[in-house]
């Protein structure tokens, strides 16, 4: 990791944020027109303001120091579980102060006309918390040392998932992961974990809500030939028939096509009065309809939006379509575009170079973080890093995997890309804090923390 | 190592990265043009309807009595009128035109252009726009409130209709003036037309654009091809009503047809298989077209040489069949009005009411023409005999003058007399002695209290709910309130009697839905027999209350059997006069007629004209005369053929 790039300083770090800023300010410009007015919209204005303030938070975080917030991360992080907790009280008091549901979740609080997303604080918060625990530890490497990182992690985690927002969950556990890998912990430790969490996995699947299962089995029902094949009619079997005797009917007898008469009058399966192999996935005891609905929100909702998201990035091709030209722009065919989907009108507008470039600055603050983790010998610092630079990067690849439909449509922002002034906030203070270790002198007397020879 | 476990970290999330460098390159390099299409197609997807035409309504000789004629319409695209700036430059880019023609100022200034074709107010036009906004508005909050987000829904890409039916010089003039504001379109359109002048007025019916309720009610909201759209029009009245049934066997509504589809993309590639339109089938009436004209003519002639009527009312059934051969109205309206004058018009006349479809859903009180109903169930019933019979000294209570009284001193009366004098004191008995609850259950054996079965939306039947009391129950016996019923419903009573058997009755002649079957009333032959001689004896024995002034003394095979009625309104003015009855063969007027061909049933009221003897019964004999010359010239002796023929 000795790469000759000035990276004492950090101050790269700054290069490939500010170039995703400013493709995040051009995208929120061009979708409000009118462009040609000179004049910045609103929604770019905000943004723009929201960069300056998270500069300045950067340049804050800096001047304070990462150590000195290390010292406090305990407190910080006990303050925004607090404010998670205080979030989810919503769910039982009506008219909480400074609580709002927005679509069934209640993750800002308002203070004044200025939300605030404490999820999104939580996440700095924690990897400061849980690289002040780890740094001086070596329990880690034992199986039952690793009860307490995972308590920190599963605490916020399971307050989070509750509010609802599945996407800022799905960031803890990479980092986690990230982070006690760096810090030593043995990997068939971490291999035995993994595989008990995929033992849990049908337990999630059945707990968690039907709209966030559907976001899940939507990326399959991408493929127009298993849509196809689940909206046909069911073979015919006894009533009586168990569930999985009817499902295992399903896979195994042949299936029926349509009369040719038939004329589909109506794209959507709510006009559809027949049966339909969906139907018969539904377990008995459900409610009848429930999944039928469940497809009927796939085809208006999460479908939708991956279609026009794909086709969004698809017909960007090679050139891309030109700032503020194209179709998406015209119309309002997809929804969220200044917000979680705005990747899909970048690749639209820019075509394949300019969607390769963001992803290049999202790997390259990964790289660099990794490079001033292993540049600084302080354990808290090597820690704080390799947490930050994962999330960013996590985070990045979540919001592109749902673009592109390969993940599931979860409400995460792209990193410095999306509206938004929370999130922002936040990536701007986790670059503060790398360029906080990248700056501090590593004592050369000090031994280098974490030289663990054994992956095993 | 630290570093070595960096570089593997490092190496495991540049998988990722490598595998989204990879889709990116794959969804925008390699499968670039499989998405410019289908992002093209998102435009291009809305599928294509074609309109068909609605179905002819003629008459039962097959004379068109309403039709779609050719016509054009001029719309608006709704990007114009959104009053958003970038729907606006949209708009430009589609008509190809630089932005600076499509502005705010020119837009404003076509409608000023569009109201000087169209002859209206440039703010009614306006008003008209500001309509359809708030529609297509509201359409799209629902939407937003459905999907969780805001999305554009397809009224906002669709040209709406402003100005219609503009005549072929008109639409060239409209063509002529509004090149330079290429968002007015004329459109090819049709007008609906209709014959028959006034006489057809209620039974034709009227069109309207479809409204948001009937969009959230349409039953058939699943099909594309026979819902309601929001720039559609529909039947709302009469007969144009009657035609938007919907046929399950046919998968369509009748008279409307179900419109085509193309669905294709923008390479012409079908999405879908097209489907054809198909035009509404022709609704057929069993009105006489001619007759319903006479009889207008006749109707109206009665109602004028009255001063205090303010309108009248007259049904012809065919008694076996039930046919309607004429449901006429007086006052009535031309159906090619538009809804603004024929609301003016109602405005104008509160007198003649025109807008009141009285034939089925006018309220009268029916007076004595349900006697022999009353005497039937009552024979029926047990409650009265052959042999029963009554004081009658010109009052119920001879010592209470003025209340429950009767039209005269009739004696001693029986049924049959009771029938041929209409004896008011004999119903007080009969009434009550059956009670109301009695009553309540033997009215809607002949049609009473229920719908008649036109089909139509303006019939009306208000239900039989009186209060329990003995006044009640006489009242309801010699057809006052709490008894109200239309003239329908009364000529169907009529019909029943003739038959012995209730049957709905029947409008719409090529109906492919399979007609209600007769229900037979439980009334022996020879109670059938005694009501029957009672009508005979009203209308043709010295006497009876219609014998005077009926003028049938030379129909040779027929006879008419019928029953008058002069019907309280409760005013300070004369009473309605009723005559309701039906033809049938001379020499067996006592059985039923069902075998009669011939047979008729006729109810006419004339609002406060007086009584029906005087009033109703000469109009009546006039009208029959129409029908049996129409349809059966050889019953009438030659003495008629030198009256003057009425046609």
């Amino acid at each position: 990791m000795n790469l000759p790039l000035p990276t004492r300083h950090g101050w790269l770090l700054l290069f490939p944020v500010l170039m995703l800023c400013t493709a995040g300010v051009l995208t929120l410009q061009a979708t409000e027109m009118p462009v040609e007015a000179g004049l910045l919209a609103d929604r770019a204005m905000r943004q723009l303001l929201y960069i300056f303030v998270g500069l300045a938070g950067m340049l804050a975080v800096m001047m304070v120091g990462y150590h000195r917030l290390g010292r406090w991360s305990y407190l910080l992080f006990a303050v925004c579980l607090v404010l998670l907790v205080y979030l989810l009280l919503g769910r039982w008091v009506a008219q909480l102060p400074l609580v709002k549901a927005i679509r069934g979740t209640r993750r800002w609080l308002f203070v004044g006309p200025i939300p605030l997303q404490p999820s999104e604080l939580a996440k700095i918060a924690y990897v400061l918390a849980l690289a002040w625990y780890l740094r001086y530890r070596r329990n880690y490497r034992t199986f039952m040392g690793l009860f307490v990182p995972f308590a920190i992690t599963l605490v916020p985690m399971g307050l989070i998932l509750i509010q609802p927002d599945l996407g800022t969950v799905l960031l803890f556990l990479p980092v986690l992961f990230a982070m006690l890998f760096a810090a030593g912990a043995r990997v068939r430790h971490l291999l035995l974990i993994v595989c008990m969490g995929i033992c849990c996995l049908p337990l999630f699947w059945l707990k968690i809500a039907d709209y966030q299962r559907l976001r899940i089995t939507g990326v399959l029902l991408q493929d127009s030939r298993l849509r196809d094949y689940l909206v046909q009619e069911p073979p015919a079997s006894p009533e009586d028939s168990s569930y999985w005797d009817r499902v295992k009917s399903l896979f195994t007898e042949p299936v029926q096509t349509q009369p040719a008469e038939d004329i589909p009058t109506a794209p959507s399966v709510l006009s559809r009065t027949r049966p339909m192999r969906w139907d018969w996935l539904c377990p008995k005891g459900t409610a009848p309809g429930l999944w039928r609905q469940e497809l009927v929100e796939w085809e208006n909702r999460s479908g939708y939006q991956l279609v026009a998201s794909k086709n969004a990035i698809g017909s960007g091709g090679l050139t891309g379509q030109g700032w503020g030209r194209g179709i998406f722009f015209e119309y309002d065919f997809l929804p969220e575009a200044h917000n979680d989907f705005i990747f899909a009108l970048i690749a639209h507008q820019w075509g394949v170079l300019g969607s390769l470039v963001v992803l290049a600055g999202f790997a390259l603050i990964f790289l660099v973080g990794l490079i001033i983790a292993s540049l600084t010998v302080d354990p808290f610092g090597r820690l704080v890093a390799v947490g930050l630079a994962t999330m960013i990067l996590v985070q990045a690849l979540v919001n592109l995997a749902m673009t592109i439909g390969f993940g599931p449509i979860t409400g995460m922002t792209l990193p410095f890309v999306s509206a938004g002034g929370s999130s922002l906030m936040a990536s701007f203070i986790s670059i503060g804090l790398l360029v906080s270790v990248a700056q501090r002198r590593p004592r050369t007397l000090a031994t280098r923390s974490f030289e663990f020879d054994d992956l095993e | 190592m630290f570093e070595r476990r960096l570089r593997i970290m490092l190496l495991i999330l540049a998988l990722p990265v490598a595998t989204v460098a990879y889709r990116i390159v794959d969804l925008q390099v390699r499968h670039a043009d499989k998405y410019r299409e289908a992002t093209e197609n998102m435009l291009y997807l809305e599928p294509v309807f074609f309109p068909c035409l609605r179905g002819d309504i003629s008459d039962r000789n097959g004379v068109r009595l309403a039709y779609d004629a050719p016509a054009w319409d001029i719309g608006i695209r709704y990007e114009a009128i959104s009053g958003n700036d970038r729907y606006l430059r949209r708009l430009a880019r589609l008509l190809a035109v630089p932005s600076e023609v499509v502005t705010p100022a020119r837009i404003e200034e076509s409608f000023e252009i569009l109201a000087e074709i169209a002859g209206r107010p440039p703010s009614e036009i306006r008003d008209q726009v500001a309509g359809i906004r708030r529609n297509v508005e509201r359409i799209r909050e629902n939407v937003a409130i459905r999907y969780g987000y805001e999305m554009e829904v397809r009224e906002e890409r669709w040209v709406h209709t402003l100005v219609s039916g503009l005549d072929r010089q008109q639409q060239l003039t409209a063509r002529e003036k509004l090149a330079a504001y290429p968002w007015l379109e004329v459109l090819a359109g049709k007008i609906r037309r209709y014959e028959g002048g006034p006489a057809f007025g209620h039974v034709l019916g009227r069109m309207a654009p479809v409204s948001l309720d009937d969009l959230r009610n349409d039953p058939h909201a699943e099909d594309s091809l026979t819902r309601y759209r929001l720039d559609d029009v529909r039947g709302v009245r009469g007969a144009e009503a009657l035609g938007e049934g919907y046929i399950p066997t046919a998968g369509r509504r009748w008279l409307r047809g179900r419109r085509g589809r193309v669905h294709e993309d923008r390479k012409k590639r079908p999405l879908s298989p097209p489907v054809e339109p198909i035009d509404g089938e022709n609704l057929i009436m069993t009105i006489d077209a001619e007759l319903q004209r006479t009889l207008y003519e006749q109707l109206r002639e009665a109602v004028l040489g009255n001063p205090f009527s303010s309108g009248g009312s007259v049904v012809l059934l065919h008694t076996r069949t039930r046919e309607v051969l004429a449901l006429v109205d007086y006052p009535s309206y031309d159906a090619n009005i538009s809804y603004a004058e024929l609301l003016d018009l109602a405005k104008k006349d509160t007198w003649g009411k025109p807008h009141v479809c009285r034939a089925i859903g006018g309220d009268y009180p029916p007076g004595s023409t349900v006697k022999p109903m009353i005497l039937a169930a009552a024979l029926s019933a047990g409650k009265v005999t052959a042999s029963t019979s009554y004081y009658c000294a010109g009052r119920l209570f001879p010592d209470l003058p003025g209340r429950w009284g009767c039209t005269s001193h009739h004696g001693d009366m029986g049924p049959i007399p009771a029938l041929q004098k209409s004896c008011n004191v004999y119903f007080y008995h009969t009434g009550e002695i059956m009670g109301t609850a009695n009553l309540a259950t033997w009215l809607p054996r002949f049609g009473f209290s229920r719908l008649n079965g036109t089909g139509l939306p303006e019939e009306r039947s208000r239900p039989y709910r009186p209060p329990s009391t003995v006044g009640a129950a006489r009242h309801t016996a010699i057809g006052q309130f709490p008894f109200t019923a239309t003239p329908l419903q009364v000529a169907n009573m009529m019909a029943t009697i003739a038959t012995g058997e209730y049957r709905p009755v029947v409008l719409w002649s090529n109906d492919p839905r399979p007609r209600p079957s007769a229900e037979r009333l439980p009334v022996s032959e020879a109670h059938w027999a005694i009501v029957r001689e009672g009508l005979f004896e009203a209308v043709n024995m010295p006497g009876g209350t219609a014998y005077r002034n009926v003028n049938l003394s030379d129909m040779s095979d027929y006879v008419l059997l019928g029953k008058t009625g002069s019907a309280e309104t409760g005013r300070p003015l004369p009473t309605h006069a009723w005559f309701v009855g039906y033809l049938t063969d001379r020499g067996r007027y006592r059985s039923s007629s069902a075998t009669c061909e011939a047979s008729v049933a006729i109810a006419l009221v004339i609002e406060l004209a007086g009584h029906g003897g005087d009033r109703a019964v000469p109009v009546v004999s006039e009208m029959l005369r129409t029908y049996l010359k129409r349809y059966w010239p050889e019953s009438l002796s030659s003495s008629a053929k030198s009256r003057e023929d009425a046609f």
